[in-house]
């Protein structure tokens, strides 16, 4: 699914991260963690394909990142959230979906519902929480079925509880062979596999 | 429909429906011209009635000409007895020869300086016959219609220009105005093919929209003949590719935001 190689990444001639290689199959959830300033987001921004002043290459289901050029096959939750504030939580959800089947709208209120949602789906997106609102970003991304969701600093808008509550929105997508490759801090549970960012080097936990 | 982009369509319609009601108004105040052209005609005298009929046979084809009256000399004598009343002068008016007369008509859209020369040209072949013809007034006509045909073509440059500059402007302004919306809509996983698709079918709207309409209206305008000046169909070709080129400029100046 994600294959990294001989992958390095500077900024502003500093080095911050080496990474030999790493492969990441289907439907798994992987967790990088480490401290501010490791680079963690410039990691997940190079996987999406928003970043590329890097060296080595990123492959996602065997195919660079130039491929995906026009329909990327990734996912980005940043710490900013991209929604329409003045929408509903409805409108924001089938925003890029061009047609919504029958099945499509009984998943998204499944969904929902998983979030605690689904009492607020015509709320408008400006009246909820944060949390509510990343929760929007992430069924939104699931719905349809990426190769890859990245989701950066994951502890920072989730809480333990809520964590769950991401994780069982995942199963959806992780079932049809999505993988999820999120960051934090610290290490948290619940993940496939661990990679701590440390000393310029990834490692596996 | 979105509000700016009914916004757009109503004031696009607005100018079409003004750039069209300038065409009526030109075409009016020519015909109104024209006509006075046409009223005053050129009188040809000649003693020999066989010298106008020659003239008329040359001239007849013309097609600026849109009538000619020929009255001998007797018919002449009798309408002056007729209209002044002068029926005891009979007698003198009998021992006088008159000239025959020959009114010419013009078409006042076609009588132009060329076929007026022409026709003048024409008339001294025949050194037997007299030319009266009111040339200042036909001046004074001449010079209005290319002042007014110069005033129309300056007045469909500036709303050529008018709407060159709102259609270009509204399109741009209300495409960056919604760059925050596409780019949510691209980082959420729509494709920005999508943008470019609505931006055509915003440009059906603000561009084939208006002028179907206009059409339409003038159109039902003439049928049930709510208006009796027509335009010539051509210039709806013109205001429409006057309204595609400022949408070329529009997405040329959005660039890569689109």
């Amino acid at each position: 699914m994600l294959k990294i190689e001989h992958f390095a990444l500077s900024l502003e001639k500093e080095r911050l991260m080496v990474i030999e290689e790493i492969s990441l199959g289907s439907g798994k959830k992987v967790l990088f963690f480490g401290n501010n300033e490791t680079g963690k987001t410039l990691l997940l921004k190079s996987i999406h394909g928003d970043f590329s002043k890097f060296e080595g290459d990123i492959l996602i289901e065997e195919k660079p990142l130039s491929f995906y050029k026009k329909k990327k096959q990734s996912f980005l939750l940043e710490n900013n959230t991209h929604l329409l504030p003045g929408e509903t939580v409805w409108k924001n959800i089938i925003l890029p979906l061009p047609k919504v089947s029958g099945h499509i709208k009984k998943k998204i209120i499944e969904l929902c519902f998983i979030a605690g949602l689904h009492e607020k789906i015509q709320y408008k997106v400006k009246d909820l929480s944060y949390s509510s609102q990343k929760f929007i970003e992430l069924i939104r991304a699931v719905i349809q079925l990426p190769s890859i969701i990245l989701i950066d600093d994951i502890d920072h808008f989730f809480d333990g509880k809520n964590l769950l509550k991401a994780f069982d929105i995942c199963e959806f997508a992780i079932n049809s062979g999505s993988s999820i490759v999120a960051t934090s801090k610290t290490k948290l549970e619940n993940f496939d596999s661990y990679y701590r960012i440390q000393d310029r080097k990834v490692e596996r936990v | 429909m979105k509000k700016g982009i009914f916004l757009q369509v109503v004031i696009i319609v607005l100018i079409i429906l003004g750039w069209n009601c300038f065409h009526i108004g030109y075409n009016y105040q020519k015909q109104v011209f024209e006509n006075n052209l046409s009223h005053i005609p050129m009188i040809v005298f000649s003693m020999d009635l066989n010298s106008l009929d020659s003239l008329f046979s040359d001239i007849s084809e013309l097609s600026y000409i849109k009538e000619t009256i020929i009255e001998s000399d007797s018919t002449v004598s009798e309408k002056i007895i007729a209209d002044y009343g002068l029926n005891g002068a009979q007698n003198i008016l009998e021992k006088y020869a008159l000239p025959n007369v020959m009114s010419i008509y013009f078409d006042g859209g076609k009588f132009k300086s060329v076929q007026k020369d022409e026709l003048e040209k024409k008339i001294r072949n025949y050194p037997e016959i007299i030319m009266n013809y009111d040339i200042p007034s036909w001046n004074v006509s001449q010079r209005k219609i290319k002042i007014l045909y110069r005033t129309y073509l300056i007045g469909n440059g500036l709303f050529i220009l008018l709407l060159l500059f709102i259609m270009v402007f509204l399109r741009i302004h209300f495409e960056m105005k919604s760059n925050e919306f596409w780019k949510i809509f691209r980082t959420s996983g729509g494709t920005s093919k999508i943008r470019r698709k609505q931006f055509l079918i915003n440009s059906l709207w603000t561009s084939l929209f208006p002028i179907a309409f206009i059409f339409i209206v003038y159109f039902a305008a003439i049928y049930f003949q709510y208006l009796q000046i027509e335009i010539d169909y051509r210039l709806f070709g013109i205001e429409f590719a006057a309204m595609l080129f400022s949408t070329l400029i529009a997405r040329i100046s959005l660039g890569k935001n689109i």
